[in-house]
């Protein structure tokens, strides 16, 4: 009984610590906003998850030309400003 | 002068003649004899990236006409220097164990010049251009090295440029990692 209690317990706080854990919504971003996007190896680790969390958003497809031409301008730009991470600031 | 050339190449697996693009995943060890290039003409267009060459060769005591044609936003003697080279190694690579038929590479002006890569091709590196704004190279994850590159291709009777990230894993061929 007393296990069965103390397991309750258990639970019951896990599933309050999940529930207190709240994951950011991206932000919403306009196009010039993207292109003017302060790349910053100082905050390689924000910018990378906000800028992969944008790129999962719009989920392009891989092959450049099956996007539109909007399509393509941005995923150029997402992609590349990952990969400046990496070549800058030896993050990825 | 006729010299000796020991062909050991591991590239990718592909082999299409309509497009002249050429890749093998197994490794080839063969002597060739292998005589200079004769008779080389080239044709370039600046407009469309291109370089069309034609040249004859003799390798192992048989001529071979190859015509060949390159594209890419190099400049021309660059363009033409490859179309040249990659042609010569593509007629050696199908050379390879059928010494005795007669192989000649042959690419007709005018044709898709070549297939475009994709996201996990294995390529040679000199198979895409360079990004002169970002020409170096740096380690990546597993990869000792990687490098920008950038290409045009001619999409629809329109060239269309694009980007991208190669990566080699220590002596290997390089591998697309990315492209935009």
């Amino acid at each position: 009984m007393k296990y069965a209690v103390l397991l309750t317990a258990l639970l019951l706080a896990a599933c309050d610590q999940n529930a207190s854990v709240s994951v950011p919504e991206p932000r919403k971003i306009t196009y010039q906003e993207l292109i003017d996007y302060p790349l910053d190896c100082e905050k390689a680790d924000s910018q990378l998850a906000e800028l992969r969390a944008i790129q999962e958003g719009y989920n392009f497809e891989s092959d450049p030309d099956l996007l539109t031409h909007d399509e393509r301008a941005w995923n150029a730009i997402i992609k590349s400003d990952i990969w400046w991470f990496a070549y800058r600031c030896n993050k990825s | 002068m006729k010299k000796y050339l020991l062909l050991s190449l591991l590239t990718a697996s592909h082999f299409a003649v309509a497009d002249c693009n050429l890749k093998s995943a197994s490794i080839l060890e063969n002597e060739h004899k292998v005589g200079s290039v004769t008779n080389l003409s080239k044709t370039f267009d600046g407009n469309l990236g291109r370089c069309a060459v034609s040249y004859q060769i003799n390798v192992d005591g048989q001529d071979h006409n190859v015509t060949y044609t390159a594209s890419g936003s190099e400049k021309e003697e660059v363009l033409c220097a490859y179309a040249v080279e990659r042609s010569r190694r593509e007629l050696l690579l199908n050379l390879g164990g059928q010494f005795k038929t007669q192989a000649s590479l042959v690419c007709q002006e005018g044709t898709k010049p070549k297939e475009k890569i994709k996201i996990g091709d294995t390529i040679l590196e000199n198979e895409v251009g360079i990004n002169n704004k970002l020409n170096f190279y740096w380690p990546y994850k597993n990869y000792s090295k990687c490098r920008i590159f950038k290409e045009q291709y001619v999409w629809d009777k329109a060239p269309v440029e694009y980007h991208g990230v190669i990566c080699q894993k220590q002596d290997e061929n390089w591998i697309v990692v990315d492209k935009w």
